[in-house]
């Protein structure tokens, strides 16, 4: 036979669990929460004047820099996108003092050649004049993000890297 | 816990349990549901900022790098779009921090805020307890389209607002939950209270019929209702009650022929004795005449005969007593005068035999014929079994022992005192018992064997109390108390 | 001596109280049933009647009050039984005493005896008193009330001799016991209750309100004050 004993002893234990329950009343903190998707704002210069860079945030993260390229006149006057290697060339200078001073920064390393670039339809072959090997993981990211954008790219394209003793990097996109 | 039942009544047990389930299930009610409405409540609230928020940073048109200036510009317009409340709105791009306040950074927003943001381009909130006042922070990171993708900026807006209002709401919620339950409770004690009773009322009911029961009553019974547990008791405690009372009555049944017997007995013998003693005289005056054997033999028959009739004669006594037949005819009496008379017509007046203390002026109400038939037993019982001189005494006494009040009810007590040896302890208690022989080897004694079991039952009939003991100097003390009413009581 | 007739059933207590009475000097006549009891009394003329209250046929109580019509034969009821509401009966209906049974030859010839006793005439006296309505002839041993003479069996007049003798006096049941009937002290005092309601009934105007024979309560009778 049961104890009558276990069940009061029970009901004093709900008892607690509920006047538990109750004293945690209020607005509680709360871990972070996500709820639905980020905010698309709009960037200027608007895409078709824009170049695309990818310099890095103080944390490491990538952080598109968008420079004027091409102006509307030069639009009018049917003028292509900024030359890829210009672009790179770009790239690889570095953020400039404004940039900077948003505290952007770059992994990629002064060059001391040009850049050659040659695009296809899909895909975008980088020729640098270095041990494309030493390059850190960010540094090619930064390389290969803004080389997907070149020549008016939408960024979806095939990135190889090719270092100045031919060795190529397995192609990646951004 | 067994301590605290053994002290608690079943009703307030009973009342108490039913008191806590309602508790229990009030208070989880009203959890469950202040909980539910609580997070309705912040959910709407934080969807809402969340969303709104959402779409007002898209309204933004920024420049990459972001410039500190024009971002303030535009947050300070995007303050005054708070919804559904006030919110400072920060920003943080890289290094850079600008907010619509006047503190650049806020101190609100957490690592984890900041991170999470960073990590995964979704909008997201967090709750802070900031210095026991809650605030909700929203973070929304900005991205941008670029070609087919949507690359983040970098750059995180965070709206930070108070919940002081849901607070109040969800606090206000809580009061009410409060100020509902313990009304309820109340409310709950009422139905509490008839339960309890409609579960106590049978054990009532048996408890009532269980002291009928013990006070002799053997008839009484419970009424069965429905067919629960008590119920089944109750038909259990009737079962029980009829076989007693069955088995009670053939017991008395069998006890009241076993006494109408007795007496039917000793009533048949009285004719028969009646002439048989009424003879008895000529044969002791003509025994003298008759061969010594005859005469001795005719003498035996006459001494009998008188025995037989005394013990018949009590015999019928103690039947009428076991009937219930005997009557108390009081009369008020000078109680030494009566004591006096009971012994000088038992010729019982040789000082050397027979002394008495007997103050004058004590009334009673008594019945002379039975208190007289104590006094001749206790002083004929003494003078057979203890010894020569025997003492009767009388007084009067208070109930507990104190002053005789004038209004104090009192009794009257008779000592009589024999000289003798006393009686052995292993007698004591069964000295009024009927035809108890102190001494088994001895078959008869002078009396019927009666003689005490009479007095007690007379003693009884007057309401009074009789006891044998024996006194310091050794003789057998028997002490009769019979209780005076209070104006009788004139000492 | 006194002529005795006995009326009782049952042949051995017939036999024994005869034999008993008889050696005593008793002149005794017996009968076994009512009867035959009421029919000896005309013949034998006996002084007393000591009566069986258990009969076949006729029973004590009825042969009792059937005598008590007729005249003042004094009786003495012969009982089985000391407390039964038989002897209430049997005194109500006119018995002056009774015994019970058994009973030895002794005690019922002091029972013959006290019944039968003359009461003494107290000396200094008128022969007969007045009292209200009521006229005592002491020496002739009658009462009568308003002129009319009031028959009464032997212990009623006895006890109103008694009382009258000493007007106002209070006597207990217990003195009235022991003087009227000669009985012990402790004797059975509803003998003088019977006999009182009895003489009440016979002298008093009003029997519920008493002018002659008053109680004292918690004490006794007197006899007035008128």
């Amino acid at each position: 036979m049961r104890r009558p004993g276990t069940a009061a002893g029970r009901a004093l234990a709900v008892c607690a669990a509920v006047t538990a329950a109750l004293t945690g009343c209020g607005v509680q903190e709360t871990d972070v929460i996500e709820v639905g998707g980020p905010a698309t704002v709009s960037v200027s210069p608007v895409p078709d004047q824009r170049v695309l860079l990818f310099f890095l945030s103080p944390e490491g993260r990538l952080a598109p820099v968008s420079r004027q390229g091409r102006t509307d006149a030069d639009l009018k006057a049917g003028m292509g996108p900024v030359d890829g290697s210009k672009v790179m060339t770009m790239l690889f200078a570095g953020p400039g003092a404004g940039e900077r001073e948003a505290g952007l920064r770059t992994a990629l390393p002064q060059l001391e050649q040009g850049v050659e670039v040659e695009s296809s339809r899909g895909s975008v072959a980088i020729t640098l004049s270095l041990d494309v090997r030493s390059l850190g993981e960010t540094a090619l990211r930064q390389v290969v993000c803004t080389a997907a954008y070149l020549d008016g790219g939408d960024g979806s394209a095939q990135v190889l890297v090719i270092g100045n003793d031919d060795e190529t990097l397995p192609s990646t996109h951004c | 816990m067994r301590l605290f039942r053994a002290r608690i009544g079943l009703r307030t047990r009973l009342v108490l349990a039913f008191l806590l389930v309602a508790a229990v299930s009030a208070a989880t009610t009203a959890t469950l549901t202040y909980r539910e409405a609580r997070t309705a409540i912040l959910k709407q609230a934080q969807d809402t900022a969340v969303a709104s928020f959402r779409e007002r940073v898209q309204e933004l048109s920024l420049r990459l790098p972001v410039e500190p200036a024009p971002l303030q510009e535009q947050l300070r317009a995007l303050a005054r779009q708070g919804k559904p409340h006030p919110w400072v709105v920060f920003a943080e791009y890289g290094s850079m921090r600008v907010s619509s306040g006047i503190a650049p950074e806020s101190t609100v927003i957490t690592p984890e805020l900041r991170r999470a943001a960073l990590a995964h381009p979704r909008g997201g909130f967090q709750r802070i307890d900031k210095n026991g006042e809650p605030w909700l922070a929203v973070a929304m990171p900005a991205v941008f389209r670029a070609g087919q993708a949507v690359r983040p900026t970098g750059l995180v807006l965070y709206a930070v607002m108070p919940l002081a209002d849901e607070e109040a709401t969800v606090r206000a919620m809580v009061v009410a939950a409060r100020d509902g339950a313990v009304p309820g409770l109340a409310v709950a004690l009422v139905p509490a209270l008839l339960a309890a009773r409609s579960v106590l009322r049978p054990v009532r009911d048996l408890r009532k019929a269980a002291q009928n029961m013990g006070s002799g009553r053997l008839d009484t019974r419970i009424p069965v209702r429905g067919g629960d547990e008590l119920a089944g008791l109750a038909r259990t405690f009737n079962e029980s009650a009829r076989e007693l009372e069955r088995t009670v009555g053939e017991l008395r049944e069998a006890e009241a022929r076993a006494r109408r017997f007795a007496s039917d007995v000793s009533h048949e013998l009285r004719t028969p004795l009646a002439g048989m003693l009424a003879v008895t005289e000529v044969l002791d005056e003509d025994a003298a005449r008759l061969a010594p054997d005859t005469a001795a033999a005719v003498r035996l028959i006459s001494a009998e005969t008188g025995k037989l009739a005394v013990l018949v004669e009590d015999l019928m006594e103690i039947s009428r007593f076991d009937a219930k037949a005997a009557e108390l005819n009081t009369d008020e009496v000078d109680v030494a005068r009566t004591i006096h008379k009971t012994l000088t017509s038992r010729h019982w007046t040789d000082p050397a035999q027979v002394s008495t203390e007997l103050p004058d002026g004590i009334r009673a109400r008594l019945d002379p014929r039975r208190f007289d038939v104590v006094v001749a037993n206790l002083v004929g019982n003494a003078l057979r079994h203890g010894s020569a001189p025997v003492v009767v005494r009388l007084r009067t006494e208070p109930y507990g022992g104190g002053e005789l009040g004038t209004h104090g009810a009192a009794r009257l007590v008779t000592e009589v005192t024999d000289s003798g040896p006393g009686i052995p302890e292993d007698v004591l208690p069964h000295i009024f018992e009927r035809f108890y022989k102190a001494d088994a080897a001895r078959s008869r004694s002078a009396g019927s064997g009666l003689g005490l079991a009479i007095t007690l039952e007379n003693v009884r009939l007057h309401g009074g109390t009789i006891r044998a003991a024996n006194g310091p100097a050794g003789g057998a003390v028997f002490t009769v108390e019979i209780p005076l009413p209070r104006e009788e009581a004139t000492a | 001596m006194p002529r005795v007739l006995l009326i009782e059933d049952d042949a051995s207590v017939r036999e024994g109280i005869e034999l008993g009475l008889r050696r005593r000097g008793h002149e005794v006549r017996t009968a076994p049933t009512g009867e035959a009891g009421l029919a000896a009394i005309g013949v034998f003329q006996p002084d007393l009647l000591l009566l069986d209250l258990m009969l076949p046929g006729m029973n004590g109580v009825q042969v009792c009050r059937q005598v008590r019509e007729s005249g003042q034969l004094p009786i003495i009821m012969l009982t089985a039984r000391g407390d039964d509401f038989d002897v209430v009966v049997g005194l109500e209906a006119g018995a002056d005493d009774y015994i019970v049974k058994p009973a030895r030859t002794e005690v019922i010839e002091a029972r013959i005896r006290a019944v039968l006793r003359r009461i003494e005439e107290p000396g200094g006296r008128p022969a007969v008193e007045f009292h209200g309505d009521l006229a005592i002839d002491r020496a002739g041993l009658s009462v009568s009330r308003a002129g009319e003479r009031v028959a009464l069996a032997p212990s009623e007049l006895r006890l109103l001799l008694y009382l009258s003798v000493a007007p106002e006096q209070v006597f207990s049941r217990q003195q009235l016991l022991e003087q009227v009937w000669e009985h012990s002290y402790h004797g059975d005092a509803r003998l003088v209750d019977a006999c009182v309601r009895r003489l009440r009934h016979k002298i008093e105007d009003v029997p519920g309100s008493p002018r002659y024979i008053q109680t004292v309560r918690g004490f006794g009778y007197r006899f007035g004050p008128l």
